[in-house]
C-alpha cells in the first residue's frame, strides 16, 4: 500500500483522492511506513512477527491487486449525479474573467482567496465573460431529462477527501450529443445571460463562445 | 450493463482509495504514538499514578485528546495501547469517543467553519466531552472490565505482558498494531464505498428542516461518508443552508465517534455487543443535543 501511494505521489495522481492539503503528509507517512517495514525485514529473526493468515488478509490483498490494475481516476458524472440536490446553489468555477460588464471587488466575485468558485446567482449581472474548466455531465445530475442542446459544467469541490465531495455545475446551452460525451473534461469560455427554464424559474446559464477537449487536469478538484 | 457496471466500480474504488489514502498518515502517526507510549510508560507507573476516583479518572481521559491531536483513526491504536498499559476499558473508551472532538485541531476547523456562530464550536466540545465521559462512566460499572473486549485482544494483553521491551519490540508491536487496524479500515472502506456510490444523498437530504427527521439523516449522512473529524465542520458547514442547525450538531458529535470505518477498525478490540451499546448510547446522546438545540438555539 505504501508502495501504491508513492507511486501514486509521484506520478501527481494523490490528488484524485485527496485534498492538495494531504499529499504532503501522506508522502513522508508513507516513506516513513516502507522504513519501518524494511528495519522489520532486516531484523525479523529478532521480531516476534506475527504471521497469522485470515480471511481478511485475502480481501485486503485482493483490493491491493485491483489497486494496480485499475487506472488512477478522479470522480465522474455518476457520483455527481448521486450527490447534486436541486437545492444547491448554481456555481461553478472560474478560472479567470475574461471581462466584466461593471467593475467588481475581487472580493464579491471570488468568496475566499483560494477559492476560484463563483456564485453564478449574485454575480451573472456583474460579469460578462468567464472562463470555466470542468466535465460534462447532463441534466440528470439536477434530475432533469438529458437535453441534447444543453449540459452541465462541472467540478467537484472537497474539503477532506472523496467521500465528501461536492459536486457544482453550470449550464451550458450548446448541442454536445454529437461532439461531446460524459466526462469529458471542457475549457470553456462564455456569457453568463439569465434564462428560463422548463418550470418557468429564471436560471443562469452559459452560452459559449468557446469549448476546447482538455486532458484530465492534475488537480481535477476545487478546495 | 457492462458499459454501466464498470464506471460505477471505477467509481466505487475511487471513493474507498479516498478513504483509505486520507486514514493513512493518521494511522500512521497513531500506530508511531502507541508504539512510543508502549515503550516508554510503565504499567506500574499507570496503576499508581491514574486517579482512583471514577469521575476524575474519565474526565481526565476524556481531555488527553488535546495532548494528543490525531483524528478517530489514529486514536483507535491508541485506546488499544491505553487497554494494554493498564487503564481499564471504560477509560479507553472515553478517550476514543473524547479525543476526535476534544482536541485543538477540531475545535479550530469549526470555529473557522462556522466563523459567524462560534459558540457552535464550543457547543460541540463541551457536548463531546459530556457524551464520551458519561459512556465511560456507565461502562466503568461494569465488574470485569475484560468482558467488553474480545478474546483474541484479551490473549494479546496477556501475550504483551511476557515480553522484554527494546526496539525489536517496538518494531514487532508497529508492525502488529498496523497491520490488525489498517486491514479492518480496508473492510470499513469497503462498505462505506459501496452505500456511498448506491444511496442518493437527495434521498436524505430531502428532510432537512424537518426537526427530528433532519437529525437522522445527519446521523445516517455521518454513518456512511465516515471522514475525518478534524475537518467534518466544513462538511456540516455545506449543508447550512438546507439543514437544521441541530441536525449539524448531531452530525458532528456523531460522526467522529461512530462510523462505518470506526465500527469496523473497533472489531479488532471490542465485543460486538459492547460496540453495539456504543453505538445506541452515542446515537441516542447525538439526537438529544440536536433535538435541544432545534428547540432552544435559534
Amino acid at each position: 500500500m505504501s508502495n501504491y501511494i508513492l507511486g501514486l505521489s509521484l506520478s501527481n495522481k494523490l490528488s484524485f483522492y485527496v485534498h492538495k492539503r494531504y499529499v504532503l503528509m501522506i508522502t513522508i507517512s508513507a516513506i516513513f511506513c516502507l522504513l519501518v517495514l524494511l528495519c522489520i525485514f532486516i531484523f525479523r529473526k529478532h521480531i516476534h512477527i506475527h504471521e497469522k493468515v485470515n480471511k481478511t488478509d485475502f480481501i485486503v490483498i485482493a483490493v491491493i491487486i485491483c489497486a494496480i490494475m485499475i487506472p488512477a481516476k478522479p470522480l465522474t458524472s455518476i457520483t455527481a449525479k448521486q450527490r447534486s440536490s436541486k437545492d444547491q446553489e448554481q456555481k461553478v468555477n472560474v478560472e479567470r474573467i475574461v471581462e466584466e460588464t461593471k467593475p467588481t471587488k475581487k472580493s464579491e466575485i471570488k468568496p475566499t482567496e483560494d477559492s476560484t468558485t463563483l456564485t453564478v446567482k449574485n454575480s451573472a449581472e456583474k460579469i460578462k465573460e468567464i472562463e470555466a474548466i470542468g466535465f460534462l455531465t447532463t441534466g440528470e445530475m439536477f434530475s432533469e431529462k438529458e437535453n441534447p442542446e444543453e449540459f452541465y459544467i462541472t467540478r467537484f469541490v472537497v474539503s477532506c477527501c472523496t467521500a465528501d465531495a461536492t459536486p457544482m455545475g453550470l449550464k451550458v446551452k450548446y448541442k454536445w450529443q454529437n461532439v461531446f460525451k460524459k466526462d469529458d473534461w471542457l475549457k470553456i469560455k462564455g456569457i453568463i445571460t439569465p434564462s428560463t427554464n422548463s418550470e418557468g424559474k429564471t436560471e443562469s446559464v452559459l452560452i459559449p463562445t468557446s469549448i476546447t477537449p482538455i486532458p484530465t487536469p492534475e488537480d481535477p478538484y476545487l478546495y | 450493463m457492462t458499459e454501466y457496471m464498470l464506471p460505477l466500480l471505477q467509481e466505487i474504488f475511487t471513493l474507498f482509495l479516498g478513504l483509505i489514502i486520507e486514514s493513512f498518515p493518521f494511522i500512521i502517526i497513531g500506530v508511531s504514538i502507541s508504539t512510543i507510549i508502549g515503550l516508554v510508560v510503565k504499567e506500574s507507573w499507570v496503576i499508581k499514578h491514574i486517579p482512583k476516583n471514577r469521575f476524575v479518572s474519565h474526565s481526565m481521559m476524556g481531555l488527553l485528546g488535546i495532548f494528543l491531536p490525531v483524528c478517530e483513526c489514529g486514536n483507535i491504536p491508541l485506546a488499544r495501547r491505553l487497554i494494554v498499559s493498564k487503564f481499564s476499558v471504560s477509560q479507553a473508551i472515553t478517550f476514543l469517543l473524547a479525543a476526535p472532538i476534544v482536541n485543538p485541531i477540531t475545535f479550530i476547523t469549526t470555529l473557522e467553519a462556522f466563523n459567524l456562530t462560534k459558540e457552535i464550536a464550543f457547543i460541540r466540545i463541551i457536548c463531546g466531552f459530556l457524551i464520551a465521559v458519561t459512556i465511560g462512566l456507565i461502562f466503568s460499572y461494569v465488574k470485569n472490565q475484560n468482558t467488553l473486549i474480545t478474546k483474541q485482544y484479551n490473549h494479546t494483553l496477556t501475550c504483551h505482558s511476557t515480553h522484554e521491551k527494546n526496539i525489536f519490540y517496538a518494531l514487532g508491536t508497529f508492525q502488529r498494531e498496523f497491520f490488525e487496524v489498517f486491514k479492518m479500515l480496508f473492510v470499513g472502506a469497503i462498505i462505506a464505498a459501496l452505500t456511498q456510490a448506491l444511496i442518493p444523498r437527495e434521498v436524505m437530504s430531502s428532510v432537512g428542516t424537518h426537526p427530528i427527521l433532519s437529525i437522522l439523516a445527519m446521523i445516517a449522512i455521518g454513518f456512511i461518508i465516515s471522514i475525518c473529524s478534524n475537518i467534518d465542520a466544513f462538511f456540516a458547514l455545506s449543508y447550512s443552508a438546507t439543514f437544521t442547525i441541530g441536525s449539524l450538531m448531531s452530525f458532528m458529535l456523531f460522526g467522529p465517534m461512530i462510523d462505518i470505518k470506526i465500527l469496523s477498525m473497533l472489531r479488532t478490540t471490542f465485543t460486538k455487543k459492547t460496540l453495539m451499546q456504543i453505538t445506541l448510547l452515542v446515537t441516542v446522546s447525538a439526537i438529544i443535543v440536536g433535538l435541544l438545540m432545534n428547540i432552544y438555539y435559534v
